[in-house]
């Protein structure tokens, strides 16, 4: 989901296109505070994870969970492990309880094995996208001002709200 | 205090009108209005005083207005407000942006009464 400047003037009663610059940026920054403390992604990135040893048999099978987390149809996910000449393929995902993770049951890996995903572009769960906006919000009303701390304890009681579903 | 205005304090949402002079036909300036923009607002304060008018005994509203920040609104500004039906002018008499963030507008209104 891209920035929607005309939903966010809307959301944050802004009538005028004069912050539309700091917005963009905040909205940046947002996105990346959001993906970094939760682990969910936004717009599309491609990121890296490292898998040091094959991960215990959960629901039945060598389900690792994304450390990213995007809509599923958005996310594809790339093994190469350790060999001198690598293994690669792409990895089977599968959504338990909302999360997205991918099946590790795969003949003549050799660990550790490093997993490039691309996540995000989601269809953002409505109450994620409010939370986002208001976030945003935030920073674009104290911007510039260095008397206004971040609040640092934000995602940590969104994510306390959203109970599952996000990493 | 404008900059302590949280924007979900401003529920109020008018329109903000610029006004277009033209000349009649006769000579004379007539203005009309043009809508500019919709911005949210909150009432802060209104008083009202007795003052006399050409036909004696008239009541004066003031109204103090805090608003969302929007360029183009000026002491030559008005606003219009439909209050469940009944349309509201307030006139500007003043506004500043008093932080200089361009984040809100505080406004010296007068309501119209006619």
């Amino acid at each position: 989901m891209a920035l929607d400047l005309a939903k966010f003037r809307s959301w944050a009663r802004i009538p005028h296109t004069e912050d539309d610059p700091a917005i963009g940026i905040a909205w940046s920054a947002a996105v990346r505070e959001l993906e970094e403390r939760t682990g969910w992604c936004v717009e599309s990135v491609t990121r890296t994870q490292w898998v040091p040893a094959a991960p215990v048999t959960i629901y039945g099978g060598l389900y690792l969970r994304l450390e990213r987390q995007g809509d599923v149809a958005g996310t594809t996910v790339a093994y190469s492990d350790s060999t001198t000449v690598p293994l690669t393929g792409t990895c089977v995902k599968v959504v338990i309880n909302g999360l997205i993770y991918v099946d590790m049951d795969i003949d003549n890996l050799t660990y550790p094995v490093t997993l490039t995903v691309t996540a995000g572009n989601a269809a953002l769960n409505p109450l994620l996208e409010m939370a986002l906006l208001q976030r945003v919000a935030h920073h674009v009303a104290s911007r510039g001002d260095d008397t206004v701390a971040l609040d640092s304890t934000y995602w940590d009681r969104i994510t306390g709200m959203m109970g599952k579903g996000i990493g | 205090m404008a900059g302590h205005v949280p924007s979900g304090m401003l529920r109020l949402s008018m329109t903000a009108q610029n006004p277009v002079r033209t000349v009649d036909d006769y000579g004379q300036a007539e203005t009309s209005w043009i809508s500019v923009a919709q911005i949210a607002c909150h009432i802060e304060t209104a008083r009202t005083n007795e003052v006399i008018g050409d036909l004696g005994v008239n009541t004066r509203s003031d109204w103090r207005i805090i608003a969302a920040f929007h360029p183009s609104v000026t002491n030559n500004s008005r606003l219009v407000y439909q209050d469940n039906g009944t349309e509201r002018v307030f006139h500007i008499r003043a506004c500043w942006d008093r932080d200089q963030k361009r984040r809100r507008l505080e406004i010296e209104a007068t309501e119209e009464t006619a």
